[in-house]
């Protein structure tokens, strides 16, 4: 296990909230490879290998999808794999329902009580905010093969430069 | 001939999947999944199977989310906004 934390899942610095946004863009036909590097580095970098979603908002995607799929076995698994890297976030009873607001006090939840992490939030939505740490998905490709680790795991493995197939 | 009758009416359900690294999983199991340890391994949990867990290799050439992929490429939900 202690090698463990030095190849794999060496970043715990980085806790992530995300919103719908990149979960569309991983369910596209096309374009769809900057969410699935996204998944990838949580997977293969991040000790907290699981982003947080508002409540109400991964409910909206899993009623969306059970309303699509009628097979149960089928639209279990899909539920179960966004399990893996995607947590509904506990806002202890603060929020209103109002997703910018409810964004916003997650951020400052996580900030409270993870005082040495770096909260980043994954959005399109939240540029102008200055007081929060936005990640555009326009950005995340350069953010995440700007670190060296992730950039050697991706060309040791996938033969990829940079994230240059991306 | 004995029918099973509860499983008719308790169809199976995927709990959870887990995807953790080869280094988490003892040298038995990586041995009997044929991985390394710089590769992965997916667990499933099914509820209503008589295979109430189950274990496969991902070899470390293959993205970790290959399977989330092509599960919603089955399920027919490329494309599907939310």
């Amino acid at each position: 296990m202690g090698d463990d934390c030095i190849q794999y899942n060496s970043n715990n610095n980085e806790i992530f909230i995300i919103d719908k946004d990149i979960i569309n863009d991983f369910f596209k036909d096309s374009n769809y490879e900057k969410a699935e590097l996204f998944f990838i580095y949580l997977t293969t970098q991040c000790e907290h290998n699981k982003a947080y979603i508002l409540p109400y908002l991964f409910e909206e995607i899993k009623s969306k999808i059970k309303e699509k799929l009628g097979d149960e076995i089928t639209r279990s698994e899909i539920i179960a794999y966004l399990e893996n890297w995607i947590e509904p976030a506990e806002l202890l009873g603060e929020d209103c329902g109002e997703e910018k607001h409810d964004t916003k006090l997650l951020y400052k939840i996580l900030n409270l009580i993870n005082p040495n992490k770096r909260i980043i939030l994954l959005s399109n939505s939240y540029e102008d905010e200055e007081t929060i740490t936005n990640l555009s998905i326009d950005n995340l490709q350069s953010y995440l093969t700007s670190k060296k680790s992730f950039a050697e795991y991706l060309k040791y493995n996938y033969g990829v430069d940079d994230g240059a197939s991306y | 001939m004995m029918s099973d009758c509860s499983s008719m009416e308790t169809k199976p359900k995927i709990e959870s999947i887990t995807i953790v690294s080869g280094k988490r999983l003892s040298a038995v199991e990586r041995a009997r999944l044929n991985i390394s340890q710089e590769d992965f391994a997916e667990i499933r949990i099914v509820k209503n199977s008589p295979r109430r867990m189950e274990t496969k290799g991902i070899k470390k050439e293959v993205k970790p989310t290959e399977g989330f992929r092509d599960s919603i490429k089955r399920a027919g939900l490329l494309n599907t906004s939310f």
